[in-house]
């Protein structure tokens, strides 16, 4: 459209000039339209600052629910201290600084929305010092978006956009002195390449490249090479000094430090493909960018590049997968469950921490033995319990999972792993001090208690669990840490590797522990011990269900089919419709076996039996 | 010109306050007890070469002064509930007052405006120093992975601490067991676990990095022991296992269930071993040399089976001759047996003149840190006489080390909290009788309060080892020298 829209200009013009005397009103017509195009040239900035809102309000939100859930910033000396420990501390600092206030979501959202506009105006400022006659500032924008890009990974923290940022102001101030005055140029240079490097470690080779080849740009004769000499020798000299003498970076680490390349391939291409991009800037000088730029100076055109990018990098950085697991983690570790079933319904995973979150919304709402195989369970066990999971991301859940389950010790295990692994997190800290707690030892959890104290947003939680240290009277009042002390173990046992030795234990401990049986139902039929279930049936009635839940029925049946003997039912029923069900099952299993379009019959049975335990074990456990 | 002036003044008024004038005169009545303070700095003996023992006063109050004195040089005035001592007035203090008492006047001001003046918390200064340094590893205690992690050494007189080495600069393995042949800073090691797994040796100002592991050995060297000829390390090679409990009174259990004793020979990069260490029918660990290097002390327990129950493993206290010439042993002899004294013995560790031997004694088993009944004995080596220490606490004391001089001790105590480790000093007589332990000082009293990390295996050390974290690093990511096995 817009390019429709310049031809027609284009033509007029040409009209207006062969006829002469109309060309005021062309002039008119044109200025219109360049003032149409000057405020969209502003406004564009602000609209994409509008979409990183509702971007990370809506769609990347779980980006900012996992931030916020990332280590404490501490308002006590040694944790400051230990922030400037490693070159690029700063940066560290301010970001952890930054992260406490993702605790609001919404003022989360605005920080990452203004760390990526703020690097916009800095870039902006640099493009506007280099080329000075050329209109560059919605080119600048497509930086920003890159950044954008960059930030739509949960673990690109403020840190790496801070690290972009102070990088492209040192650069803006450089470029202003360089204008101005050779030798402070030269001085400039060496003494920010020093600051940069303690401020934000790698980062500063982005300086050093684009003041490099800015100077290259700017002067002649052999001037043009003593600042670039400098401005690569300075980040050389002190990050080899900062290895040996100040800071314990590693061998291997010596001159990337800080910058986000421990995580994947897209993160680290993009990283340096925006660090390329920002040195290689001045460099378009030498191929007439002035007039290249000027003769596209079309901010129509311009403005719908930058959607195109903008749609193109969201497609390909966003992760919906990990959307999913990360709100449904989110969800468990605050009691929505009814947010995770949804979640499930709305969007299946085959993801083991999603599948975790459900089997474990299910039994809160009273639907485990009833509905387990409704949803995914191809991790088996590991689905149930986080068996074998050994991602750091998993320790909550697993503390979650045997907080709930009453066994305190594994529960604080778990979240003193996530310590060891993820740092002071409010959950981890909190967990830690609520288990210690219940064991009765207040000394330890006071020290979990004073750290959620010198944090700014969990005070109060801090203050909450104070009033019951060392007060047993105000703690009997607590019906949360008093029920778990009731189902604290009488008798010792060393945690098994087997999860469903666990839960025996707990059943032995306390025999009514309602979650500790439904998990060991549901774990023995994930691990098809059939007999196992079969022949325990009045564990059920001695628990007084009124009825057999839905999938030990199945069980039932599948255990009578296959080996011809009638289970003992302790006074229960069979339900009529799950048994004529079966030998319509069985029929259509039967037909798959002797089929030659297996993926056909497969596809009937999953359509009609997806939701059983017969098809878990037929199709899903065996394989 | 009035302005500034009278600014000036004010100014200066208000710094003389803060700084020693705001004392309090006249003789105020005595309360009848000590102040309440934090960390524990009462009734015990310090050496003339510890850093300030800043601390803060556990009592309700408005207004806070401390008089800090000996017999000689000048009181040094404090004010505030965090009383933070100025370095050098109190190395000056402390320097001319050798085997002095060091008193601690707390003046406290109530809400009525009325001080009270506690009563005078009286310590003792040692003509006796302690090594200037303590090195240890800050680790999150009871973990199955670790992530963040390193050696730390700190300077006893003054709150210096710097990385010996941090495992972030190694890709993140786990770095233990450091050691030093008789306090020695440029005599020592450490092992590493992990991708660039092996033992680092610091010795003539050389760094290599060994593998010590490899058949017939059963791991890699455990714990070690510097033979004081500098030319020999002793090391268990132990298969360890750790289990959690389930019940709140107990946590963690570390066991072996196989171990065995080697000497490495520095010089000619052997392994040697004999089959008293080595048999089928005993776990051999913590090793420990006597001062002259002839004898091998360890812990021994019978092997464990399928039916062992954990609790019933208790180690014996022995020893075996060595003979650094030709690196043979000879016979073994039991020191203690572990059934006469009703528990079992762990880190055996002799002092620099020969004279005892400190054990860490826990109810049963190899590893007592997570003991919460583990404490620390004496064995006098001619007498044979036990001497339970009168440092230990009613919460787990163990991971003990002598200063170079024999007087000083320091150890690993949870008994601030039941779970973190600190680093305790102590001052033993001639008699074998210990004095009451202080905490590493720290500048910020409140340090431990929200501090999560343990000190683990705190050793003391003559001065700083001087080989930069930098050094150690590049060596860790290096090459390895195999250590070669020379059988029995």
């Amino acid at each position: 459209m817009s390019g429709y829209n310049q031809n027609l200009k284009t033509s007029i013009f040409k009209v207006f000039l062969v006829f002469g005397n109309m060309k005021k009103k062309t002039s008119k017509a044109d200025n219109k339209i360049m003032f149409l195009e000057n405020k969209l040239k502003y406004a564009l900035p602000w609209i994409f600052f509008a979409f990183l809102i509702i971007w990370f309000g809506f769609v990347a939100n779980h980006v900012i629910i996992y931030q916020s859930t990332l280590k404490l910033f501490f308002y006590d000396p040694y944790y400051l201290k230990r922030y400037f420990d490693f070159p690029g501390g700063f940066i560290d600092f301010c970001s952890s600084f930054l992260l406490q206030f993702y605790h609001i979501f919404w003022l989360g959202i605005i920080i990452t929305a203004l760390l990526n506009i703020g690097f916009y105006f800095l870039v902006r400022t640099i493009n506007r010092i280099v080329f000075p006659k050329s209109q560059t500032d919605i080119i600048s924008l497509l930086f920003s978006v890159l950044l954008f890009g960059l930030q739509n990974y949960h673990p690109f923290i403020p840190s790496y956009s801070l690290g972009f940022s102070f990088t492209a102001l040192f650069l803006v101030i450089f470029l202003v002195i360089s204008k101005k005055s050779y030798i402070a140029s030269v001085f400039s240079c060496v003494i920010f390449a020093v600051i940069l490097y303690f401020l934000t470690a790698g980062y500063v080779w982005i300086f050093a490249g684009m003041s490099g080849i800015y100077e290259i740009s700017l002067r002649k004769s052999f001037k043009k090479l003593i600042i670039p000499a400098l401005a690569v020798a300075s980040p050389v000299i002190v990050s080899l000094i900062g290895f040996k003498f100040i800071y314990p970076v590693s061998p291997n680490n010596i001159w990337l430090e800080k910058l986000p390349f421990q995580f994947d391939e897209q993160i680290k291409s993009i990283t340096i493909l925006l660090g390329v991009l920002m040195i290689l800037i001045p460099a378009f000088s030498f191929i007439k960018y002035s007039k290249l730029i000027n003769r596209l100076n079309k901010p129509l055109i311009f403005s719908v590049l930058i959607v195109i990018v903008v749609f193109l990098i969201s497609y390909l950085t966003f992760n919906s997968r990990l959307k999913t697991q990360f709100l449904n983690r989110n969800y468990v570790l605050n009691d929505k469950y009814s947010e995770i079933i949804q979640l499930a319904d709305d969007a299946p995973s085959s993801n083991m921490l999603v599948s975790f979150g459900t089997n474990l919304s299910l039994y809160k709402k009273g639907l485990l033995l009833e509905k387990m195989f409704q949803y995914f369970q191809g991790f088996g066990i590991n689905g149930l319990m986080l068996y074998g999971d050994k991602k750091p991301l998993s320790d909550l859940l697993k503390s979650k999972l045997y907080y709930d389950l009453g066994y305190i010790n594994e529960s604080h295990r778990w979240a003193f792993e996530s310590l060891v692994q993820s740092g002071e997190t409010p959950d981890a800290l909190l967990f830690l001090a609520k288990t210690n707690m219940i064991n009765g030892h207040d000394k330890i959890a006071e020290k979990y208690i004073n750290l959620l104290d010198k944090s700014l947003f969990y005070k109060d939680t801090a203050m909450a669990l104070r009033k019951f240290l060392n007060n047993e009277e105000l703690m009997s009042l607590n019906n949360e840490l008093t029920g778990k002390r009731k189902q604290l173990p009488n008798i010792d046992q060393f945690a098994d590797n087997l999860e469903e030795r666990n839960l025996e234990f707990l059943l032995k401990n306390h025999p009514e522990n309602k979650m500790a049986f439904e998990y060991l139902q549901a774990c023995r039929m994930l691990k098809l011990q059939v007999p196992l279930i079969v022949n325990n049936i009045r564990e059920f009635r001695e628990r007084n269900y009124s009825q057999l839940p839905a999938s030990i029925q199945e069980t039932c049946i599948l255990y009578w089919a296959s080996t011809g003997k009638k289970p003992e039912m302790a006074g229960y029923e069979l339900n009529k419709n799950y048994m004529k069900l079966f030998v319509e099952y069985a029929k259509m299993v039967a037909h798959f076996r002797e089929s030659y379009d297996k993926d056909k019959i497969y596809s009937q049975i999953k359509t009609k039996f997806g939701n059983t335990f017969w098809f878990y074990a037929d199709f899903i456990a065996k394989n | 010109m009035r302005i500034f002036i009278v600014i000036s003044l004010n100014l200066l008024i208000l710094i003389l306050t803060f700084c020693s004038t705001n004392q309090i005169q006249g003789n105020l009545p005595e309360s009848g007890r000590e102040a309440k303070i934090f960390p524990d700095y009462s009734g015990i003996t310090i050496p003339p070469n510890i850093a300030p023992l800043n601390f803060y006063i556990d009592e309700e109050g408005s207004d806070f002064q401390v008089k800090i004195f000996s017999k000689t040089i000048d009181t040094i005035f404090c004010s505030g509930k965090t009383v933070d001592i100025p370095l050098n007035k109190w190395k000056t203090l402390l320097e001319s007052n050798l085997g002095n008492e060091l008193n601690l006047q707390i003046y406290v001001k109530n809400k009525d405006n009325h001080w009270t003046r506690f009563k005078t918390i009286i310590n003792h200064i040692s003509s006796e120093r302690i090594d200037s340094y303590l090195a240890y590893r800050l680790i999150h205690p009871g973990y199955e992975d670790w992530r963040e992690m390193g050696l730390y050494q700190r300077n006893l007189e003054n709150f210096n601490e710097t990385p010996i080495i941090y495992n972030r600069s190694i890709d993140e393995n786990c770095v233990n067991c450091h050691t030093f042949c008789k306090n020695d800073p440029g005599t020592m090691m450490f092992h590493v676990r992990g991708n660039h797994g092996g033992t680092i040796l610091l010795k003539d100002k050389n760094v290599k990095r060994l593998n010590i592991a490899g058949k017939p050995l059963i791991s890699g060297g455990v714990y070690p022991a510097w033979n004081p000829d500098g030319k020999h390390i002793g090391f268990s090679v132990n298969k360890i296992t750790q289990l959690f409990h389930a019940i709140k009174e107990k946590n963690i259990i570390v066991m072996d269930t196989l171990s065995d004793l080697v000497v490495y020979d520095i010089e000619k990069n052997t392994i040697i071993s004999d089959i008293k260490l080595m048999g089928n029918e005993f776990m051999e660990t913590f090793p420990a040399w006597s001062p002259d290097g002839l004898y091998l002390y360890f812990c021994r327990a019978p092997k464990i089976s399928d039916t062992t129950k954990y609790n019933e493993v208790r180690y014996d206290l022995m020893r075996i001759s060595f003979n650094p010439q030709d690196n043979t042993f000879g016979w073994i002899d039991t020191v203690i047996q572990a059934k006469n004294i009703n528990g079992s013995i762990s880190f055996p560790r002799i002092s620099p003149n020969g004279k005892y031997l400190m054990f860490t004694l826990a109810d049963y088993g190899t590893f007592p840190i997570w003991h919460a009944e583990a404490d620390l004995y004496l064995i006098d080596l001619k007498t044979n006489r036990l001497i339970k220490m009168e440092a230990n606490s009613s919460d787990t004391d163990s991971f003990h080390d002598w200063s170079s001089g024999g007087n000083w001790f320091v150890f690993s105590s949870k008994r601030l909290d039941g779970q973190w480790g600190r680093s305790f000093f102590s001052y033993v007589d001639k008699n074998g009788k210990s004095s009451k332990p202080f905490i590493l000082p720290q500048k910020d009293p409140h340090f431990y309060e929200t501090f999560l990390r343990s000190y683990n295996a705190p050793q003391l050390v003559i001065s700083k080892i001087e080989v930069s974290q930098s050094a150690f690093a590049g060596i860790v990511l290096s090459d390895s020298t195999q250590a070669i096995y020379s059988g029995n």
